[in-house]
Formats: C-alpha cells, sequence, structure tokens
C-alpha cells in the first residue's frame, strides 16, 4: 500500500497538529452520538453515549495495558493534554481493533466504504527525529489511539489515519483482524533477535497472550526449538498448543540448568523476557548463550534489583521493544493469510460493549490462566 | 627470580628466589620491561575479588595466594616452546600480552570467546604468572607483536586500551556520531580516545574530578561536564543533533545514576554500552531502555581483535596515549609510589607503570 503523506488526511483524526476534541467538533465531523467505553480513572470505566465520528469496529481486544490502566492507572492514559492529541482523561479505550470503513476523508485513495481492516493504533508526532527516521514507534510524545486520546476501538466510530488503516484479506475475518495488533508486538520482538533461524534455541518467558503469540511468530519464522517458561499449568497447556516444544515451571524448575542441559551446556540463542518480574530478567540474562540476544518485551511498574554484571559476563545484548511498526503488521497480516500465523486459536471469549468490566476486564483478572484474549464485539447488543 | 606477589588485603611481598616458570612447549617466554596499575589491582590490594584464596583455587590456573600480580604488561620473548602455534613470533621479539586466563573447553571457549569463559581468569589475578617479576610464560596466542615505532612502555598500555577498544567496536558507532562518557578515569579517557579514532563527532564527558576534566579535554573530549553542577541529559541533548541525545553513551563509572543518566541522554535506539563491573544489583526500570527502544551492551575484557585494532591505531597515529603514562616506579615501590599514589593523588595520575628494568 502506498503511503499517504500527513497533510493529505483532511478528516482523519489519529495524527498532524494537536486536534482537542472542542476544536474537532467544530469541523462537523461528529454528526450523532454513540456507545463508547471510557477511561475515567482508576477502577472507573464507563460506557457513555458521545459524538461519532467515521469508522465502525467490529471487534476489540482487551489488553494487559488496559487491565493495568484499570487497576493501577492512569499510567499511558493521559491526565495533562497529551503532546499529539491534546486530550485528557476520559479517553475512549481499545487499541486492539478491527473494523469496517465507513467514511473516507477526501483526500485519501486506495479505500472503498465497507472494507474491512484493521488499524495499526500507534500515535506519534510526526516532525521528530525518531519520526524522520520511521522510528514512529519510539516518538517522544507517542501514544496509541484506545489509550492516549484520538478515540479508541471500544466505541461504534473512530478516526484514524489512513496510513494506518490495513485493509484486511479475503481469508481473514474481522475477528483475527483485531488479533494483529498483539501479535505485531510479538512480531516485532521477534524481529529484534538476529540469531533466529530454523537452529535457534529460543527461550519465551511468561505464556501470557505476548509469549504466546511469540511462540506463533518464533514458527513461523521457522523455529523449532521454542522453551517457555511459565508457572501456571493453564497457561503451560496453551503453550503447548500454540506450538512449545518444552515446558519449563521457573517455580519448580531450574530453568537456566535445564536450558544449559537442552543446548549441551551452551544456554538458549535468544530469549524473550514477556514476563517483565525480578526473576525473569535475572533467568533471561543467565540462560542465554555468550553472545546471545535478551529481549524484553514487557512494560515495568517499578525500578528493580538489576547486576548489570549479568550482561557483562556473558556479553549479551539486552534489547528492549516497544510497539511495532508498518513493516510488523503487513508481515503478520501476510503470515495470518498464508496460515503460518494460526491466530484464532487466542480468542478465548466475545463479550457485549455494555460486560467490559465483569466479563472482560475482571475476567481477565481474576481468571487470567485460563483466557489469553477476550474480544469484545461491538455489533452485540 | 624477582616477583611481586599478593599475599592478601594490604600485604604485598617483593620477593626474590621464586621459581623461573618452565615454558611448555606451546608457551612462549617473556621478560616483562613495563607493567601498568590498573584500578583493579588497587580494589583487589584492599578487598580481594578476582584473586583466588586457598579455599577457592582457580579452576584453570589450580593456583591461590600468593599471586604474582600485574596483567597490563609488555615485553621481551627470551624463550619460545618447541610447537607453538603463532609462527611468526620469535625470540627478541617485542610484544604485549593477552592476559586472559581461560579453559579452552566450555561452550563459550569452543567457539572462540575466550573473555566469556565459564572459569574466567586473568594472569596476574587468578594465577599462571604475572607481569611483576623477571619472567612469565604465555600461550603464543596470547602475545601481540609491537611494531618497531611502539615502544615497551606504550605497548604496556594496550590492555587497557583494547578493553576501550572493545566497548567503542560494540557500541557500533560511526564517523560523526555523537557519543556521551561517563567517567574519565583510566578507561574512559581510553573510551574517548577511542571514540576519537572512530570518528566521532561530540565527545561529551561527565566527571566531577577538575583534573580529570582537564585530562578528558587533553584527549579527546569535545565538551566536558561537572554532573553535580551541571544537568547532564540536558547537556548532551543541547549538543546533539535536534536535541535527540547521543547516539552512544558509555557508562565507564558503574553508579546507579550514571546508568539511568546515560539511558536518559541516549537518543532513541541509540546505545548504551557498559564497561564497568559492578559491586551489587542495583534499582533499574527497563522502561529507561523500553520507550526509546534502547540497546544496552556490556563488554568484558578484549579479544586478539581489540588487541591488533589498538596496536593499529597506535601505529597509524589514531591513537596516541603515551601521555596517560603520569609516573614510572620501580618494583620495590609498588605500593609507595603506585597504589598509595592513584588513592591520594588520583585526580593527578592516570597510569602509573613500573619499570622492570630500573
Amino acid at each position: 500500500m502506498a503511503r499517504i503523506p500527513a497533510t493529505a488526511l483532511r478528516g482523519f483524526v489519529a495524527r498532524g497538529p494537536r486536534i482537542t476534541t472542542a476544536a474537532f467538533r467544530q469541523t462537523g465531523l461528529y454528526y450523532s452520538t454513540m456507545r463508547a467505553a471510557r477511561y475515567w480513572g482508576k477502577e472507573d470505566i464507563r460506557i457513555e453515549q458521545i459524538p461519532i465520528p467515521a469508522l465502525a469496529p467490529a471487534f476489540v481486544g482487551i489488553c494487559g495495558t488496559d487491565l493495568h490502566e484499570y487497576m493501577g492507572g492512569p499510567n499511558f492514559c493521559p491526565t495533562t493534554p497529551h503532546g499529539v492529541t491534546g486530550e485528557t482523561i476520559p479517553v475512549t479505550l481499545g487499541h486492539e481493533f478491527s473494523g469496517i470503513i465507513t467514511e473516507i476523508g477526501s483526500d485519501v485513495k486506495g479505500f472503498e466504504i465497507g472494507q474491512p481492516c484493521t488499524v495499526q493504533p500507534t500515535i506519534f508526532c510526526g516532525h521528530c527525529v525518531a519520526c524522520a527516521a520511521h522510528a514512529e514507534n519510539v516518538c517522544h510524545d507517542g501514544g496509541f489511539v484506545g489509550l492516549s486520546g484520538g478515540g479508541g476501538g471500544l466505541s461504534e466510530a473512530v478516526c484514524v489515519s489512513a496510513t494506518h488503516v490495513f485493509p484486511l484479506p479475503q481469508n481473514l475475518t474481522l475477528e483475527m483482524g483485531a488479533l494483529v495488533e498483539p501479535i505485531a508486538v510479538s512480531w516485532h520482538a521477534v524481529s529484534a533477535a538476529p540469531e533466529i533461524g530454523a537452529d535457534t534455541v529460543a527461550l519465551v518467558l511468561g505464556g501470557g497472550p505476548i509469549g504466546l503469540a511469540a511462540i506463533l511468530c518464533l514458527k513461523a519464522k521457522g523455529v523449532k526449538n521454542i522453551i517457555v517458561s511459565e508457572v501456571a499449568t493453564s497457561r503451560q497447556n496453551f503453550a503447548r498448543q500454540f506450538g512449545a516444544s518444552a515446558i519449563v515451571n521457573p517455580a519448580t524448575e531450574d530453568v537456566k540448568q535445564l536450558i544449559l542441559d537442552a543446548t549441551n551446556g551452551k544456554g538458549a540463542d535468544v530469549v524473550f523476557d514477556c514476563a517483565g518480574v525480578p526473576a525473569s530478567i535475572k533467568s533471561a540474562c543467565e540462560a542465554v548463550k555468550t553472545k546471545g540476544t535478551v529481549v524484553n518485551v514487557a512494560i515495568w511498574e517499578k525500578e528493580i534489583p538489576f547486576n548489570p554484571n549479568l550482561i557483562t559476563f556473558k556479553e549479551s545484548v539486552y534489547k528492549s521493544v516497544l510497539g511495532y511498526d508498518r513493516k510488523d503488521y503487513e508481515a503478520v497480516i501476510e503470515n495470518m493469510r498464508i496460515g503460518a500465523i494460526e491466530a484464532e486459536q487466542m480468542i478465548t471469549r466475545k463479550i457485549k460493549l455494555e460486560n467490559i468490566v465483569e466479563d472482560g476486564i475482571k475476567t481477565l483478572i481474576n481468571d487470567k490462566n485460563n483466557h489469553v484474549k477476550i474480544l469484545v464485539d461491538i455489533n452485540d447488543k | 627470580m624477582r616477583a611481586l606477589r599478593y599475599h592478601g588485603p594490604g600485604d604485598l611481598r617483593l620477593e626474590h628466589g621464586i621459581p623461573e616458570p618452565c615454558c611448555s612447549k606451546t608457551q612462549v617466554k617473556v621478560r616483562p620491561a613495563f607493567v601498568g596499575i590498573c584500578g583493579t589491582d588497587l580494589h583487589e590490594y584492599s578487598t580481594p575479588t578476582f584473586i583466588p584464596d586457598q579455599k577457592n583455587t582457580h579452576p584453570v590456573t589450580g593456583e591461590s595466594r600468593p599471586v604474582i600480580i600485574g596483567h597490563e604488561m609488555a615485553g621481551t620473548i627470551v624463550e619460545i616452546g618447541a610447537d607453538i602455534n603463532n609462527k611468526s613470533i620469535k625470540v627478541g621479539d617485542r610484544v604485549s600480552v593477552r592476559p586472559t586466563v581461560c579453559c579452552f573447553t566450555c561452550p563459550s571457549c569452543e567457539e572462540g570467546h575466550y573473555s566469556c569463559c565459564a572459569t574466567p581468569g586473568f594472569l596476574g589475578l587468578s594465577g599462571g604468572g604475572g607481569g611483576l617479576s623477571d619472567y612469565i610464560c604465555v600461550e603464543s596466542d596470547f602475545v601481540h607483536k609491537l611494531p618497531d615505532t611502539i615502544g615497551l612502555d606504550i605497548g604496556a598500555l594496550v590492555e587497557p586500551l583494547a578493553t576501550c577498544w572493545r566497548a567503542v567496536v560494540r557500541s557500533g558507532i560511526k564517523n560523526g556520531d555523537d557519543v556521551l562518557v561517563f567517567g574519565a578515569g583510566p578507561i574512559g579517557l581510553g573510551v574517548i580516545q577511542c571514540c576519537k579514532a572512530q570518528g566521532a563527532n561530540n565527545i561529551i564527558v561527565a566527571e566531577v574530578a577538575v583534573e580529570r576534566r582537564r585530562l578528558a579535554k587533553e584527549f579527546g573530549a569535545t565538551l566536558v561536564f561537572n554532573p553535580l553542577e551541571s544537568d547532564i541529559v540536558r547537556e548532551t541533548k543541547k549538543a546533539t543533533h535536534r536535541e535527540q541525545g547521543a547516539d552512544a553513551s558509555f557508562d565507564c563509572a558503574g553508579l546507579e545514576a550514571t546508568l539511568k543518566a546515560a539511558c536518559l541522554a541516549t537518543r532513541p535506539r541509540g546505545v548504551i554500552v557498559n564497561v564497568a563491573i559492578w559491586e551489587k544489583p542495583i534499582e533499574f526500570n527497563p522502561n529507561l531502555l523500553v520507550f526509546g527502544e534502547r540497546v544496552f551492551y556490556s563488554v568484558l575484557g578484549y579479544d586478539k581483535n581489540d588487541f591488533e585494532g589498538v596496536l593499529n591505531a597506535i601505529e597509524s597515529g589514531a591513537l596516541k596515549p603515551g601521555s596517560m603514562i603520569t609516573r614510572k616506579i620501580s618494583i620495590d615501590r609498588v605500593v609507595e609510589d603506585g597504589f598509595r599514589a592513584l588513592i591520594e593523588e588520583k585526580d593527578k595520575h592516570v597510569k602509573i607503570q613500573i619499570d622492570l628494568l630500573k
């Protein structure tokens, strides 16, 4: 898909000059009201009627980040005007979403009304050094549609930059479209490791949604030896089902020793930390081979004890990744299209928007081990 | 022969009549000429860390205290084994010694990563002899011939510079990149020189001691700041292209505050290289790396390429490290004129060398 310059995006919200809700309302794009799940603060998500923009979400995944905002936020959700959207809470939630195009800006080409699509929810300023280098995911003022203002998937309509809309291939359902975002996170992480290939020994720490998606991405990249470290039995089962070649329980087994035994004492070529706890960073550094790569895919809540000597003694690399870029989206969609990534097994429940707190967020908090991805079906009223 | 041996904390003895080591078939025997004193030597003098005690003999050398000290050394070959690998070496050659001790059999060694051996060590700390003696025997692959233009005293600077060279190579900096260096002790000053040799544009240095800031400028720093007085993160951003931050930051200080500042002052997708050894875990939030997708490297020691890189850079004039040597002393005055000077007048000194022919 050709890249459409930002200036051509009249009628689309998610980037460019700071458009406040008030200013945007003056443009006349809001012509009616709609249902939306809006985040007002810790443990306060309200289903409200708000003015409508112009693209209709169909399925929206609930992410760990949403849970963090609910339980202990606001973290990402802005309490002072966001550098790009200019918005503060309340903001509409939902950043993992697919939908149907309902309206197209006058200067946008290559899309059709009624087209099913998925959205890369990256918000970026477009003019900083990172953006100039096409590293929009590390834009200093960056954010996400569905967290930082600019609307969100958990509503009946959202306006996004056409540059960040990906039409779904015919054989991909809208449910699968909503899974592209979390899988793109893992694809981006897996792509950060130079060692990936058929003979790679990969260790994935944590069998939550991102860890499980990492298994799918590693498999798609031809990796056969995928060892997953996870405490919860049900998540271990998911990991096996998703394609892990071996499972380690870090609560009862010595991860480092098991990896060394499995690799003739060498260590894993690459370790993905999808757990983000003090024990996992240590385990990752100990289990990786000399000169290997540790990829951190976790967002951390606070400072942790860390000894840089853990990296020194193996001269390993500790890389951190954040989000994804356009290439990751394209690769994930293509791998889903050809069946190399079998994503639908991630969906463990579909719920109504009105029930998002009880059936979605609270279920993921209280019964997290039995769920991978809960999708909100916006059209199920 | 003479040797300066470490018997325990605060107990260094110059001893005579120590048996001269025998050169095995694969080794060469070197007569050390100059040996530099390293921060590690000072640290070991008060708090033994690397030097094995009687309960924990080193797994490769099988030795424990007393051990001969001195690991930054250059000297002359006096004997060669019958079956050495390195056929280009002959008696009379002047060489710099790479003092890596390793097992040659663990998975890291099998892949040639000797400095990451599972049972690592250094000559002059872990047994196997040391530079502060009349003779030392080393594997022939671990000596690097000095070009005619490089003196033996400069040859003894190659070891500390190789550590710095490795850090700068690992960072992947390119001609014109901006770098930030924390700490202008001997390693920091070496990193500054290696960055300059690699074509760095801005070399920004954070150092508390005024005399060391002066030395930093002398060795190639373009901007120096006292981090107690200036906001190093803001100053670094101000000095770099569109205030993006440094392309690479080198932590040669090894403090919680320097590692954090290094992360914050490095541009998105930039690189942080740790060149310090840490005494204990610190409180660190990996989000400092996450938001910006920064990469964290850490280096340890050096390999053959690093020694050759440094020697080539000195020969070509890209590195001019001579003025790092601030004093030359004799082997019977190591504690008095060496260690004490480095502790009590540390701002004045960079590298104190022992001249074994003195």
